[in-house]
């Protein structure tokens, strides 16, 4: 059956003519002109809209408010005149913007790097590193502070005074109420999105062009910069684009490792600011801000795109991915890998294992090996409440992850696949909501459905629903990246071997995002466990979710249990993600190696 | 490509699972319905009842109901040891417990009960939010006294609210790190040179500076002063108070200004170098228990309120360490049941955290919060 798609085809590798005048040679941009992908579209919208847009619609709709719902509340823009001339806001503009930069690039270079080393070298003891990168991901954002702060704090930090002792030295070396302590902690708490991320592309990355430039005489290093950067372009930027959102909204840094030093950044201004008023309208203005702050940034990273079939890198030939023989560097690329995971995720993993065997924190020594007990993992085994909130976290998780993935996917395919008019504006509501804060949405979700007379309210459900808005922006850079690489023509191929366009949705392309896919489902699957603003206000007896056990202990100060929790936590994520990772072995069409 | 049937079903599959989906889950009864019981179960017109013919009416009346909702800021474990001894006690109603910290309780139950939403029964949380509901007419007023002890302390109760527990604030050092001359016996010394830099407080202390500003404790301007010169004393400014426990400790700094009575005891029945007084004044703030204006099931909630309020309810308090206000129920800490008699505790009760107060708490908090390092 012949399609349109065969009929414009010019033969590969001749440039072909504009023939619709967008700017791209028509070889690359293929109109799928199919009455089946516009219902697909339509439905997706309507199912965008209602689990994204209403939400954040709340959210807007909220900060143009001056009080909550049920009360005598008008429109006003008096939240956005109280929110934006604050001076507060804008004297922790320069911390937040250093913070937020200082944490993405160095996130990205470590797990990037750690990302080439296990997906693209031979260096020995790839699959301990891949578990241990995983590992920021599992444990709540506030654990890992803490432990930060016990290792690097001036007075007693552990790694004080360990440096301090070896170096001779008198004073701490480190602080971690510094920036630089919080550009530290943030960026190792978030190594794992860049490593999954970048290790995904680069399996996926045909090596021919680089194996070209090895053989045109280019030194390893030249066709690294020159070849392999740039064609992993894409998803740098995605990689960038959330750290840095995620660095200009992340509290748990800045409330326990920036307040002490007196450096505040926009979370810490915008949460004294709302915190015991509880002022949600003022919290939505400030949401919005983020919010646009997202879109700013969501149009630089399409700019940046412009001519994204120069990035693709899964084409029509077939190819194994090469191991890189690193040969008399192998030794020094190794330590330093190791390096790099013991003091970023190993280090903060033995505190908070030290922690939870301790009734209260103490430095290692003689006499405190002594008190070690396993007191704290009885009472976190012993509580009912823990098979519970499992049960449920897995149910909730599991379905929202793949809900997540899944839409993420069809919105990449359509802004990547078709010119439908306006997708681009799908891919940013979709994407909107990683401006706002998990409390917010929560309130938001909560707010609507406790007006809209839908039955979900108290409802495990509604704990997805929210998930799904929050975390559908992690999977839709990803899938979005990862559908870049690989080019049109496979499917075009498909489409001209008469395969339908659902078809060839699943049988080719499917396959080939598989990496960058599983690498999300992983992602937004231990967000639902670790994220603790979002359950909540929208859980209910019997629907208790992790976070809710986790914030409960971190509320009581039962540190020594919170930091169980933390570990138990991190053993159950640790099999699920190892069961996702074997799934995708089988599932995925690249091969994908330990 | 036309359409056919495998094209479009792809789709409609989709869609039709995900609406499923929205439809399942476990979903917990919303609010039930107000049985007729529950107009004699007005705690008002239970107040005006015989203690024999009350007891009849909120049994029976809990009993066709089958369940109570409550909404609680204090831990879970207490939360859970209460569910178990209620659900023990009275095997036909159902106790499910909420267990959300003081703000999200309040934020949550506000929203629920404008939109019309009545889940909660009884909720247990800090003076200051209970009031917030109380504001808005969401907490049933109990001018009879129903579940208050006999002889239960005047300053525990009020005419909508009966106290669990009160929670005294405590001036803390580290053993190892200050010795016994040194230790500071009030709050002025904490402001003393000698102590630049070792001093730790919270960057939103809202329950010591509450308690600061009642009438008969130091009022606005000494408060405000007071944290002023205690920021300008390089103060070290940390994120809650378990937080802060923790790192003193850990020998972070020497002295926190103020922690929580049961959880500095706590630590030291663990073996932690630490020590307290009880600065004078004494700040101290209360969780209480007040049932909902609203409450789907009324007579369950007076109930559960009585059983909040007894000797049982009170001892689960005590056995966490906590400092329970029951006249015959001693906490397990010692030096805790002496403080909760001194004249200088300064208890902020539901009816004093008033929204000006709170207003004027949260000022005086910005200077601790919004410090800088010189």
């Amino acid at each position: 059956m012949a399609t349109s798609a065969t009929q414009h085809a010019p033969e590969k590798g001749t440039e072909a003519a504009d023939v619709d005048g967008d700017g791209r040679p028509a070889r690359q941009r293929k109109p799928f002109k199919i009455k089946a992908s516009t219902l697909w579209v339509l439905g997706l919208s309507a199912v965008l809209a209602y689990l994204i847009l209403v939400p954040v619609a709340t959210v807007v709709w909220g900060s143009f408010r001056d009080g909550p719902p049920g009360t005598a509340a008008a429109y006003s823009a008096i939240k956005y005149k109280t929110a934006y001339g604050d001076s507060a806001l804008y004297k922790a503009a320069l911390s937040t913007v250093l913070f937020a930069v200082g944490s993405t690039v160095l996130a990205t270079a470590l797990g990037g790097y750690l990302a080439w080393l296990t997906s693209r070298t031979n260096v020995r003891g790839k699959v301990a590193i891949t578990g241990l990168a995983l590992f920021p991901i599992m444990l709540p954002g506030v654990l890992t502070s803490i432990a930060w702060v016990l290792l690097l704090n001036p007075s007693i930090g552990l790694v004080n005074k360990l440096v301090s002792g070896v170096l001779g030295v008198d004073g701490p070396v480190f602080n971690s109420y510094s920036i630089w302590g919080m550009i530290w902690a943030q960026a190792v708490d978030n190594i794992t999105l860049p490593f999954l991320l970048i290790a995904a592309a680069l399996r996926s990355m045909d090596p021919s062009l680089e194996e070209a430039s090895a053989a045109a005489g280019a030194s390893r290093i030249r066709t690294f910069r020159k070849v392999t950067l740039p064609l992993m372009r894409p998803v740098l930027l995605a990689v960038g684009l959330l750290m840095f959102l995620r660095g200009i909204e992340s509290f748990e840094v800045p409330a326990v490792m920036g307040i002490p030093g007196g450096i505040h950044t926009f979370s810490t201004v915008v949460w004294l600011a709302t915190t015991n008023s509880a002022d949600y309208n003022l919290a939505a203005a400030y949401a919005v801000g983020y919010v646009v702050v997202a879109a700013a940034g969501l149009a630089l990273y399409y700019r940046a795109l412009s001519s994204s079939e120069r990035f693709a890198t899964v084409t029509g030939k077939a190819f194994r991915p090469t191991v890189i023989d690193l040969g008399r560097s192998a030794w020094a690329h190794a330590v330093a890998g190791y390096v790099i995971v013991v003091v970023s995720v190993v280090l903060p993993v033995l505190v908070i294992i030290w922690a939870s065997l301790q009734p209260f924190f103490v430095a290692p020594s003689r006499k405190a090996f002594e008190s070690v007990n396993l007191s704290a993992y009885r009472t976190v085994l012993q509580t009912d409440m823990l098979q519970r909130a499992l049960t449920n976290n897995l149910k909730v998780g599991l379905v929202s992850a793949t809900v997540m993935v899944l839409l993420a996917t069809l919105i990449s395919w359509v802004v990547l696949r078709t010119k439908i008019p306006g997708r681009k504006l799908l891919d940013a509501v979709a994407f909107l909501p990683v401006g706002i804060p998990g409390l917010v949405m929560g309130l938001a979700v909560l707010w609507f459905y406790l007006t809209v007379p839908i039955p979900l309210y108290g409802t495990l459900t509604i704990i997805g629903v929210a998930f799904v808005a929050s975390y559908t922006p992690y999977a839709l850079r990803g899938t979005h990246a990862a559908m870049t690489q690989v080019s049109v023509e496979l499917e075009e191929a498909s489409q001209a071997a008469g395969a339908s366009w659902l078809r060839t949705f699943v049988k080719v392309t499917l396959p080939l995002i598989a990496p960058g896919m599983i690498a999300a489902f992983i992602f937004v699957l231990s967000l639902t466990f670790k994220v603790l603003s979002i359950p909540i206000l929208l859980f209910t007896s019997g629907n208790e979710v992790m976070a809710v056990l986790i914030y409960s202990r971190y509320q009581a100060g039962d540190y020594a249990v919170l930091s169980a929790l933390g570990v138990v936590l991190v053993v159950i994520l640790s099999a699920l993600s190892a069961v996702a990772y074997l799934v995708g072995k089988r599932f995925g069409g690249i091969q994908m190696q330990a | 490509m036309p359409i056919n049937r495998k094209t479009t079903l792809g789709p409609l599959v989709v869609l039709s699972l995900i609406l499923t989906a929205c439809g399942g889950g476990s979903s917990a009864s919303p609010g039930g319905d107000s049985a007729a019981a529950g107009a004699s179960c007005d705690l008002t017109k239970l107040g005006a009842m015989s203690p024999a013919d009350r007891d009849k009416t909120i049994l029976e009346g809990a009993k066709k109901e089958g369940k109570v909702l409550v909404y609680s800021s204090i831990n879970q474990d207490v939360l859970t040891e209460w569910q178990k001894e209620f659900n023990a006690k009275y095997p036909d109603v159902k106790f499910e417990g909420l267990n959300l910290n003081t703000q999200d309780n309040r934020e949550r139950t506000l929203t629920e009960e404008r939109a019309g939403r009545h889940q909660m029964d009884v909720n247990i949380n800090g003076g200051a939010e209970l009031n917030a509901m109380k504001v808005e007419n969401f907490l049933a007023e109990n001018p009879g006294k129903v579940g208050i002890p006999e002889g239960m302390d005047e300053k525990f109760y009020g005419t909508w609210w009966g106290a669990n527990e009160i929670l005294p604030t405590l001036i803390t050092w580290n053993t190892d790190k200050v010795a016994a001359a040194d230790a500071p016996k009030s709050y002025e010394e904490l402001l003393d040179p000698k102590w630049k830099g070792k001093v730790s407080f919270d960057a939103a202390p809202t329950e010591f500076i509450s308690g600061m500003l009642l009438p008969d404790a130091w009022g606005y301007d000494k408060t405000k002063a007071f944290v002023t010169n205690l920021v300008a004393n390089d103060a070290q400014i940390r994120v809650g108070h378990s937080n802060q426990a923790q790192l003193l400790a850990a020998g972070e700094f020497s002295i926190s200004t103020e922690l929580f009575g049961y959880r500095v005891e706590r630590l030291r029945a663990d073996g932690a170098p630490l020590d307290w007084i009880a600065g004078n004044p004494t700040p101290a703030i209360t969780t209480s228990s007040a049932v909902s204006a609203n409450a789907p099931h009324p007579c369950a909630a007076a109930l559960a309120f009585e059983y909040l309020m007894s000797e049982d309810g009170s001892k689960q308090v005590a056995k966490a360490g906590r400092t329970p206000t029951h006249p015959a129920v001693d906490g397990i800490f010692p030096r805790l049941n002496e403080l909760e008699k001194s004249p200088n505790l300064k208890v902020a009760t539901p009816d004093d955290v008033t929204g000006e107060l709170f207003k004027q708490a949260e000022e005086i908090e910005a200077i601790s919060a919004s410090h800088t390092k010189k």
